[in-house]
């Protein structure tokens, strides 16, 4: 699991890296350090990344990685219902406004996700959109999405 | 000295004791909850102190800072598990105190040994601050560049497993700082047309997902941990006798904290750890460390909480955080339009000494919050994970809306925090990002500013004296950081080997 998870990682860091120093070398970049222009420092971060990853493949192929197993087996069943309910979350903030979607997300995912009994989810909901009414609203003055609802 | 004056002014102002109160209660409290910490507190705390005076935010988060050192304790003592990294020492013998019954004194001595640390640490910031910033004066754009690059590589040198890795996300961490407008020319870069792109990417977002909404990640695949120990925790004061015998351990403790403070990328857990086995070193009972020793309470609590004080020194005089939990602070002096270093002492020398002078304040209410509301907190720490991840996610957002009013700025937070899940899970340590995005800017600047004025000519890089130094140094501990882990990974495979033969062979 940790060398296939390791490959993907390295393989995505790769992409953005070659992809990146491709975006900066656009920038007007020469390799003579007396016209060091705005994509200078980028394509020699970039290349530095390029190295390293390579330097992590090689020591995960030949056996001297640090990390020998990693556990993903909570990841789907505990992590990425809440990511999932966070991504419907923020999408809500913007749609059905701040405060509704704040106490929709923290009621479903206490009780559905975590299996937290109603009365204690209702009241964590109310205190937590109690407290950022009082201290962002009142004392902050910031303004939240108001959406179709509140 | 005048200085000093305007601080203790300040300081005595309700509106510096009252930040100093409320960061010293919540940093305890974030502190005892395992899995947060200072540098998960601080990141939640940066947005709320947009719209504060920058005397009030730093004063707050500094005080937030030193009571999570003390409160990490807590929930090490009581629940068997560190509220902070810093902390593990403490529950090798804090732990075996508890289940003695004896809770009441572990938690007694930690909060004594904190209070002595803090103050150590605090009387080190405000005796080394000023000499160094004489020095710090005399850095060129060439020395500043050394500088970052040398804590930069510390930090991704000691902060994981691995260098390669560290240096990996260091990579990443500069890579992300180079979207937006040039610090030179102007010239925006990597944009791609997102207006919300052209002054960077946001730097608090990244933080705080980055740090606390991937341990909200983390939290939620962790069980909730069982309070072990008497429930009566109130009159945490040691008696005379107590402290004759700890004083030494706790003074110790201190120095050597600060001292590991002061050095980039170490940390306070290194600091802990230190000065745990030098006191079981030192001890005349050896034996008893692991099973309940007050003494293996004190010596890592002391240095712990002298970290603060130490780590603040790199950070105020030169610019250069050392750790994440002081990175989110240089995050925080950048919200407020000001740039750590010696120039800040000259440009707002109110706000550097009441930060300086704070900390002992802090000591104070964190040695009177620590003894009279700690019933409340040790309830509070049985919370479990789940609902506190929720709450995490549900905070951090509203936060990071709360800084620019921006949608897109808690996608870039939610986006970060799966990247950094992911990033942990496979051994890629993230506080060498989160310094490179704090440090990454002053990087670049002072790599071109360098070029520009040697036209061209790496050589200026080895001609400053104080930039050579730091290179130097960074290529001693780049090489030697990685050869001594293999030393020991060498020598411990060597053990297990002669253990395996002589038990094979009935010796």
């Amino acid at each position: 699991m940790m060398r296939l998870g390791t490959y993907v990682i390295g393989g995505i860091l790769l992409i953005v890296a070659a992809l990146y120093v491709f975006g900066a070398s656009n920038f007007g970049v020469t390799f003579n350090p007396r016209d060091v222009g705005p994509g200078y420092f980028p394509v020699g971060v970039g290349a530095l990344l390029i190295v390293l990853v390579l330097i992590v493949l090689g020591q995960e192929t030949f056996g001297r990685g640090s990390v020998s197993w990693v556990d993903l087996s909570s990841f789907i069943p505990l992590v990425l219902p809440l990511v999932a309910l966070a991504i419907l979350y923020i999408l809500g903030i913007q749609y059905v406004g701040y405060f509704s979607s704040t106490a929709i997300f923290l009621i479903i995912s206490l009780i559905f996700l975590y299996r937290i009994e109603l009365k204690l989810a209702l009241i964590v909901s109310l205190i937590f959109c109690t407290f950022v009414f009082v201290v962002f609203v009142l004392l902050l003055r910031t303004s939240f999405p108001t959406g179709y609802l509140f | 000295m005048d200085g000093l004056l305007i601080g203790v002014a300040n300081l005595l102002t309700i509106e510096t004791i009252l930040a100093v109160a409320i960061g010293c209660g919540i940093g305890i409290f974030v502190g005892a909850m395992p899995g947060l910490g200072s540098a998960v507190g601080i990141a939640l705390m940066v947005p709320l102190t947009y719209s504060l005076s920058p005397t009030f935010s730093v004063v707050m988060l500094a005080a937030l800072y030193m009571g999570s050192e003390y409160g990490g304790s807590v929930s090490a003592i009581l629940l068997n598990t560190p509220g902070t990294p810093s902390a593990t020492a403490t529950m090798v013998d804090g732990y075996p105190m508890s289940q003695k019954g004896q809770a009441r004194l572990a938690l007694g001595v930690s909060l004594s040994s904190s209070a002595v640390g803090g103050l150590i640490g605090g009387l080190a910031l405000v005796l080394l601050a000023q000499p160094l910033v004489g020095v710090a004066l005399r850095f060129g754009p060439p020395a500043y560049f050394a500088v970052g690059v040398f804590g930069l590589s510390m930090v991704a040198a000691l902060a994981g497993s691995s260098l390669v890795k560290g240096l990996v996300v260091a990579c990443l961490g500069l890579m992300l700082v180079t979207v937006g407008s040039d610090p030179i020319s102007g010239y925006t870069r990597f944009t791609f047309g997102s207006y919300e792109l052209i002054d960077g990417i946001p730097v608090v977002a990244v933080m705080i997902g980055l740090f606390a909404v991937s341990e909200a990640f983390f939290l939620v695949e962790k069980g909730a941990a069982k309070f072990v120990g008497d429930t009566s925790l109130r009159h945490l004061f040691l008696s005379r006798e107590q402290w004759r015998n700890l004083l030494p351990t706790m003074l110790r403790g201190g120095v050597i904290g600060t001292l590991i403070g002061i050095l980039p990328g170490v940390g306070s857990s290194v600091g802990g750890w230190f000065s745990y086995t030098l006191t079981q070193r030192l001890s005349s009972n050896p034996e008893d460390f692991g099973k309940g020793e007050v003494k293996g309470v004190a010596a890592p609590e002391s240095a712990n909480n002298a970290t603060v004080g130490g780590s603040l020194i790199p950070l105020l005089t030169l610019g250069i955080p050392g750790s994440p939990t002081t990175a989110m602070l240089m995050g925080t002096f950048f919200l407020h339009g000001l740039q750590p270093g010696p120039a800040l002492f000259q440009n707002a020398p109110d706000i550097v000494y009441t930060l300086m002078l704070s900390l002992f304040a802090a000591v104070a209410f964190m040695y009177v919050l620590g003894s009279f509301a700690l019933p409340l907190c040790a309830r509070v720490i049985a919370l479990p994970n789940h609902v506190l991840a929720i709450l995490i996610v549900a905070m951090a957002a509203v936060g990071v809306f709360a800084l620019r009013s921006l949608m897109f700025d808690v996608w870039v937070m939610l986006g970060f925090g799966v990247i950094g899940y992911f990033l942990r899970k496979f051994g890629f340590p993230l506080p060498p990002m989160i310094l490179a995005v704090v440090l990454g800017p002053m990087i670049e600047a002072n790599f071109r500013r360098s070029l520009l004025l040697s036209q061209g000519d790496y050589n200026i890089f080895f001609e400053d004296g104080i930039a050579f130094g730091f290179l130097a140094l960074t290529a001693v501990f780049v090489l030697a950081i990685p050869a001594l882990k293999l030393v020991r990974k060498v020598a411990f495979q060597q053990r297990n080997h002669h253990t395996k033969n002589s038990t094979r062979d009935g010796i």
